[in-house]
């Protein structure tokens, strides 16, 4: 019987089921001889027995309280991510179904290049003339002209450069305080919703196939580009298990993720 | 909630899906409260964590890894906030334990008889005899198996919690345990006698 201290914590972690399999039998082996562990073990069961109706109830005002803060949180995000989203489609949305997606790939993803730019200019130039759109519309000057600077290097359809301050003034991913429910309330079963929204991508790795071919831009931040696919592609790339993340920056863009 | 059901609502409330969310509060709220209830002993402070808890969820639901339960996320926001709390209360023992012995052993003795209550009666008066109990226990001890009974977080996911190693959990658990153990039988909770044959009555000091 003395040496039953050895079995104690055996006992307990019995209990918890957390020993392994040679524990285990160890322990039951013991117990078929020893009553006196046999008992520490019922007593151990006993204590531990907590189902869930011996738990105290939650008073009403638990969920409540925290859903009329919930309910309110989410008002926000919708009104807010309404007025943003209102705002960019009418200076920078092209057709429903465009998104602009800024990539990031590996440095050492071969042959990023232009892909057929006619395709996708036309959408942008759909845009009122004083409007800033991505360069696509020259692609030729998206690879010859790297210093374009960061994310700044959006052009008017004009050629000159605009002011990207609205566009992106590029903070960091947004706070957590707004979740980016605002920038998929839009979307109607489409991973990303952003219908005309711009994005960023990155892609760690080989750049999929299904984006080759597509417009990039490309910045001077060595790796990055901006490229601009429609929507079922991103739903695509989230099928090939793409994980997408959709977070709202600063109200005037939106980003979303895609990590393999 | 399935663990499918529970990964859906959170995918609706990101999307701003008050009602996904909801199902979500509704569904863990009993064990968050009673977590906190414990860890704090006070309904108030429980019921103002578990909604801070739960808000701090809905604004952070972004950075919740689906790998992980979304469960143990909200255990871990409670301890760690209801550890703030005492902290600044001034109530946070930080106790030595190491003064635990191996060496000590100890000798059931049993009576005939039925050893542990059966029926709902007899249960529910047990549990308010253990819930005594904890409160008796050393803070350290009383926590962890407070940690361990109502949110069933495995021994992995407590050392992660608490910054501890796994070994220091399951023996920090048994030990805490044995305390209890000892609490209630001296209190005719269970009719057994529960001598230890040597060492010092009790091994931990406040």
């Amino acid at each position: 019987m003395s040496d039953c201290m050895k079995y104690e914590e055996l006992i307990s972690g019995y209990v918890d089921g957390e020993l392994t399999e040679t524990e285990k039998a160890e322990l039951l082996e013991h117990i078929k001889t020893c009553p006196s562990c046999a008992a520490l073990l019922e007593i151990y069961e006993s204590m531990a027995d907590q189902t869930d109706d011996m738990l105290a109830e939650p008073p009403d005002e638990l969920a409540a309280g925290v859903m009329d803060e919930v309910r309110e949180l989410a008002e926000k995000n919708k009104r807010a991510g309404r007025k943003r989203f209102w705002t960019v489609g009418t200076r920078y949305l092209a057709a429903a179904a465009c998104i602009a997606l800024i990539l990031y790939v590996a440095p050492s993803v071969p042959g990023i290049g232009c892909g057929n730019s006619e395709s996708t200019a036309p959408m942008m130039s759909e845009e009122t003339a004083e409007s800033a759109a991505p360069v696509q519309a020259n692609g030729a000057d998206a690879d010859a002209a790297p210093s374009e600077g960061s994310m700044d290097g959006y052009k008017k359809a004009d050629g000159s450069a605009a002011d990207t301050a609205a566009l992106m003034p590029s903070s960091a991913p947004a706070s957590m305080e707004m979740p980016a429910e605002a920038a998929n309330e839009e979307a109607d079963g489409a991973v990303t919703g952003m219908d005309g929204m711009y994005a960023e991508i990155h892609v760690s790795g080989e750049l999929p196939d299904i984006l080759k071919g597509y417009s990039m831009l490309r910045s001077d931040e060595g790796g990055t580009y901006r490229i601009m696919i429609p929507a079922e592609v991103a739903d695509e790339l989230a099928q090939l298990g793409y994980e997408v993340e959709i977070i709202n920056e600063s109200g005037t863009e939106a980003v979303v993720i895609y990590r393999r | 909630m399935t663990r499918f059901e529970e990964l859906a609502a959170i995918e609706k409330a990101k999307k701003g899906d008050a009602d996904a969310f909801e199902e979500l509060v509704i569904s863990n709220q009993k064990r968050v409260y009673n977590l906190a209830l414990k860890l704090t002993g006070s309904e108030q402070d429980a019921l103002d964590i578990s909604q801070e808890v739960f808000i701090k969820a809905y604004t952070n639901l972004e950075s919740f890894r689906k790998e992980s339960r979304f469960s143990v996320w909200l255990y871990r926001m409670t301890y760690n906030a209801c550890v703030d709390l005492l902290r600044k209360n001034g109530r946070f023992q930080t106790v030595s334990l190491s003064a635990e012995s191996d060496d000590e052993s100890y000798e059931i003795e049993i009576p005939d008889g039925r050893l542990t209550p059966e029926g709902e009666l007899e249960r529910k008066e047990l549990q308010r005899e253990i819930d005594e109990g904890l409160s008796r226990l050393p803070e350290e001890h009383r926590r962890i198996l407070v940690m361990r009974e109502v949110s069933g977080m495995s021994y992995r996911e407590i050392a992660d919690t608490i910054g501890i190693s796994e070994g220091t959990v399951k023996s920090r658990i048994s030990r805490a345990r044995q305390g209890l153990v000892k609490i209630l039988v001296e209190r005719g909770t269970f009719p057994i006698s529960y001598r230890q044959k040597e060492g010092k009555e009790g091994d931990v000091h406040e």
